[in-house]
């Protein structure tokens, strides 16, 4: 009799136990409920919606100075909240789908808004309600139309000063015997892969559209320099600060922190050129809160918020207003001239992004595959 | 006369527990969680297959059409084939190799009584504790050519070169043994401590030294432990991706690495859900083999 009880008793916590969670577990991610509801605009002539506006981040180091800093601004802009969810990806996006789409704004690459553009999940921007958008530099657009340039990097090489003689000045000096199983670049699947295997078929006589001499090219680097391929970016910054290799290809942001550690480290801009690493807010074409969206780029855009993004994420801004009122060593350190941004290749990512698929079956076979075991 | 073939005729191996009868209120126990298996794997997985036979549409999660393309592409191309058994073969060899070191430290903790042996056992369930990337991270500054382990060996004069133990098969090989450790030596522990000790003494009183006893008698019993520890080291071992990524330097790839490069960039979902398939394919043969041979009557397991 009390086995019986016993088990009953067990069955009736467990059937309890998954109610529970049934329950609490569908609204774990809490949907925009962005009616127009007329009131609780606390700033003029907008009318704001109720919210929350859903962002989606990249959960690093923005992260902090989204909830500090422009957080209260847009409380008091707008009478509304925005919710980050850091784990946010373009990847995410997309097997989200149409009509699923959980984010109303989010960060993304400019190669993934190529990628996001094909898949028609997010909306034109309209540059009229983008206050910034007289101060951006010629090229700091979207082919596409369908994202707002947030702030830009430089991917070019870095390389270690107590282990290197001469500092390089080229991408082909990847290829430099003497560098034998001491070079480190970032895994082909990711933009920064792309874009040197770009590179490699620009000095063999290709370029993004003919692939092929940078395959082959990126195959003999594999067989004779690469020590290793970088999966994450903080594996990458602990062999650069272990000594195990002495160059590779990697951001100017991250090169610096690494220097402000006092790694002996220093990054380069190489004669060819550097290529732009942009960050871009996209709004999903689902979105049922435009104006907040707007409201929240605007904010972030801001040359005064961008004083706090800047260090943050060691990415420069991409309007002359924020890049003028950059400190002088934060200056140095990141695009902030007309000249430097000039100089950035941006390469096509509406055409790259269709040969995706393609391109990464080939860097497993063609380069991984070659690695020196 | 007691008709001791009758007495354990439903005998199920060590436990010798009567078989469980399916009455009513066993089935409404029983019920949750079936039903929450079925609604969270079983259903899943046929969506998994279902979804494998769909055509490549870039990005999309919808089924449709019917096709065989994914699968072809993948037997048919030597990469993929080779990547499956090679990732095959590394998960048998951990198994392996798991095995022999977890034996003699379950042993240890059930045979000796001293405080030590706590000690010991806490540090055998660390690598539990902590998350595959967090370890991953710490192997980095153990394995590398200026770590722990290569200074060590240098400095007592071992060697003179440090050892290429890092970004390569030798590391992952590491890395994934400590971490699939402490699943191996609980089960073969849990089969030792359930052994009667007057099976032992059983075995000494009838003239067996101390080696004999071991291979005739213990072994044979902690047979079900081990195949339970290679049960689970397998799968774990079979469907690594995070250690052999951040450990191999991006030289080792594994089918699970393929799954999330088709997933991740390729959007190739189709492509990706077959090659799960054919993963937990491959892992229930291994695994029906396993319980096959471990449970043979000739091996002394409580037989089928």
């Amino acid at each position: 009799m009390r086995k019986r009880a016993l088990s009953f008793l067990l069955a009736a916590v467990m059937v309890l136990g998954i109610a529970g969670c049934g329950g609490s577990g569908s609204s774990a991610a809490p949907e925009s409920a962005g009616e127009s509801t007329g009131g609780s605009a606390a700033g003029g002539e907008i009318e704001y919606e109720e919210g929350p506006l859903i962002v989606g981040s990249w959960g690093g180091s923005l992260d902090p100075v989204l909830e500090e800093v422009i957080l209260p601004q847009f409380k008091e802009l707008t009478g509304a909240e925005f919710i980050l969810d850091p784990s946010y990806s373009s990847t995410k996006m997309i097997a989200e789908g149409k009509g699923n789409i959980s984010v109303d704004v989010a960060i993304m690459g400019d190669s993934e808004v190529a990628d996001l553009a094909a898949f028609d999940l997010v909306q034109d921007i309209d540059f009229s309600r983008i206050e910034m958008d007289e101060y951006f530099y010629e090229n700091a657009y979207d082919k596409t139309g369908k994202g707002v340039f947030f702030n830009w990097g430089r991917y070019g090489l870095f390389y270690r000063t107590d282990l290197v003689d001469t500092p390089p000045t080229s991408w082909a000096d990847l290829w430099d015997e003497q560098y034998a199983d001491s070079v480190l670049i970032n895994r082909m699947s990711s933009t920064a892969g792309k874009q040197l295997l770009c590179m490699a078929a620009e000095l063999n006589g290709g370029d993004q559209y003919n692939i092929d001499p940078g395959f082959e090219a990126m195959g003999r680097l594999a067989e004779t320099n690469l020590f290793a391929i970088g999966e994450s970016t903080a594996q990458m910054g602990q062999m650069i600060t272990s000594g195990d290799v002495a160059i590779g290809t990697w951001w100017d942001g991250r090169t610096y922190e690494l220097r402000d550690e006092g790694v002996p480290v220093d990054f380069v801009v190489p004669e060819e050129g550097v290529f732009a690493t942009v960050n871009e807010w996209v709004i999903s074409n689902e979105t049922e809160c435009p104006n907040l969206a707007y409201a929240f780029i605007n904010l972030c855009l801001k040359p005064e918020n961008q004083m706090y993004e800047v260090p943050a994420t060691g990415y420069g801004p991409c309007d002359t207003q924020s890049a003028a009122m950059l400190p002088e060593d934060v200056r140095e350190r990141v695009i902030d001239t007309d000249e430097e941004a000039a100089q950035l290749i941006v390469l096509d990512w509406e055409y790259i992004s269709t040969q995706n698929a393609d391109w990464v079956e080939r860097a497993d076979k063609e380069i991984v595959a070659k690695i020196q075991q | 006369m007691v008709d001791v073939k009758k007495q354990h005729e439903n005998d199920t191996g060590i436990f010798n527990h009567k078989p469980l009868k399916m009455t009513t209120w066993n089935r409404i126990a029983l019920t949750p969680g079936v039903v929450y298996v079925l609604l969270v794997c079983i259903i899943p997985v046929l969506y998994l297959l279902r979804f494998s036979f769909s055509e490549y549409k870039h990005g999309s999660m919808e089924l449709s059409g019917f096709t065989l393309e994914n699968y072809i592409d993948f037997f048919t191309d030597s990469y993929y084939v080779d990547l499956l058994i090679s990732t095959l073969v590394m998960a048998l060899i951990i198994s392996f190799i798991t095995i022999f070191l977890a034996y003699p430290i379950a042993y240890y903790l059930v045979r000796v009584k001293s405080k030590v042996v706590r000690v010991v056992a806490v540090l055998v369930y660390l690598p539990l504790m902590a998350s595959t990337v967090v370890t991953s991270f710490g192997w980095q500054s153990l394995l590398t050519d200026s770590g722990f382990v290569n200074n060590l060996l240098m400095a007592i004069g071992v060697i003179d070169e440090p050892l290429k133990l890092m970004y390569n098969r030798t590391g992952v090989y590491i890395a994934m043994i400590a971490a699939n450790m402490p699943y191996m030596v609980v089960q073969i522990r849990n089969s030792l401590k359930s052994i009667d000790p007057f099976t032992i003494q059983a075995s000494k009183t009838m003239g067996a030294n101390s080696v004999r006893t071991f291979f005739y008698v213990t072994l044979p019993l902690s047979l079900p432990g081990i195949s339970a520890g290679v049960t689970l080291v397998f799968v774990s071992a079979m469907s690594a991706f995070v250690t052999p990524t951040l450990i191999g330097g991006g030289r080792v790839n594994t089918l699970g690495s393929l799954i999330y490069n088709q997933v991740t960039v390729a959007a190739n979902f189709q492509f990706a859900s077959a090659v799960a398939f054919i993963l937990l394919v491959v892992a229930f043969a291994i695994m029906y083999i396993n319980n096959r041979v471990f449970e043979s009557k000739r091996l002394g397991g409580g037989g089928r």
